[in-house]
């Protein structure tokens, strides 16, 4: 396996994290990953921030009452699904997985949760699937907006940062 | 590529390896990826598992291990093993013994119980012109759904094992000496349901 590879899958790994809710990994070792994975500082840069959103999203949600942590997870397994080459077998396969009543809670391990992020990659799954998988009705617009707020928030205090 | 020891996956599935490690750097990433690093970290664990296929079998394997039913069987089967082969034939002779009456309870007797194909396996290649012993160990046994069942059967054919059932309540047993059995197992497609059977006795 090359580093590059490696990469790949500690990327998975930290997503997996996230999805299992166990965020307490360190942001330093996302950007190291990001950038043995990314030759290019820009993309390694966003890939990074984009994690730390995630991770700062989640803290905000979880210091409010109407926030639920689960919904970020919603919007990460929603981007993960949109990601990639869209697979209409894979998406087929969603849609049985989810008939038979998958959800997350059958996810016992960092293991699992990488599978399913690899498994979900170019599925394409719509709004109503992901609420299926993580057990709750989610309005992604609204999360995914606290997201971007939060990525817009990271870059800008690297740009103060770096200025 | 290289593996990560058989302690360092008990130690990951136990939970007592540390986090990360001080840093990660390019020339720790490339022994991570070659599988050469001496003090792996729980995350540099899960992402060797993650891309290993064999890893992640062998840390399974180690889950059943631990399971309180089979982990004083292949105990017992590692220690015959290791022991000198005198000290073995003694074992085996005891175990025999125990399958004896296992099997007597089981089916009302080895020689009245007939060799039957699983249900479900119609490949699964068993002989049973094989000569055993009139009590070889037997051990009852469960297969996992992925067992690719021509390589199980030559392994069975190579051992000079066999498996037999189901009997009334659906059970498989695996009958050979305790160095099949072993093997078998240490393959991760049959595992040991329980120890009754007298691969166990001493």
């Amino acid at each position: 396996m090359n580093p590059e590879a490696l990469a790949r899958t500690m990327l998975e790994l930290f997503l997996a994290e996230m999805v299992l809710c166990r965020d307490d990994f360190e942001e330093e070792d996302v950007k190291f990953w990001s950038e043995t994975y990314h030759d290019e500082v820009h993309e390694a840069s966003a890939v990074a921030r984009e994690i730390s959103a995630y991770l700062a999203t989640k803290r905000r949600l979880r210091s409010s009452r109407a926030g639920n942590p689960r919904n970020v997870v919603a919007v990460l397994l929603y981007n993960v699904s949109h990601s990639g080459e869209r697979d209409r077998a894979r998406r087929d396969g969603w849609q049985s997985r989810l008939a038979d009543g998958f959800t997350l809670d059958a996810i016992g391990d960092v293991h699992e949760a990488a599978d399913l992020i690899r498994d979900l990659r170019g599925a394409a799954l719509s709004e109503q699937s992901i609420g299926q998988i993580v057990g709750r009705v989610v309005n992604l617009d609204r999360v995914s907006r606290l997201v971007q707020e939060e990525y817009a928030r990271l870059e800008e205090g690297e740009h103060r940062g770096a200025g | 590529m290289r593996h990560p020891r058989r302690s360092v996956l008990r130690a990951y599935r136990e939970g007592t390896l540390p986090d990360r490690p001080d840093a990660w750097s390019r020339e720790r990433a490339e022994a991570l990826a070659a599988g050469t690093l001496t003090d792996w970290t729980r995350w540099e664990v899960a992402a060797h598992v993650a891309t290993c296929t064999r890893c992640r079998r062998r840390l399974a394997r180690l889950g059943e291990a631990t399971a309180p039913w089979t982990l004083p069987w292949l105990a017992r089967i590692r220690a015959a093993l290791q022991r000198p082969r005198a000290t073995t034939a003694v074992w085996a002779l005891a175990g025999a013994q125990a399958v004896a009456i296992a099997a007597i309870l089981l089916w009302g007797g080895p020689a009245d119980r007939p060799v039957l194909k699983p249900d479900g396996l119609p490949t699964l290649n068993q002989s049973s012109s094989v000569a055993f012993p009139a009590a070889s160990p037997a051990y009852s046994v469960a297969f996992e759904p992925d067992a690719p069942w021509g390589e199980v059967s030559e392994w069975l054919h190579s051992l000079n094992a066999e498996i037999r059932g189901p009997d009334e309540d659906g059970r498989y047993v695996l009958v050979g000496d305790g160095l099949s059995a072993d093997l078998l197992v240490r393959s991760a497609w049959i595992r040991c349901v329980d120890a009754a059977e007298g691969g166990d006795e001493e």
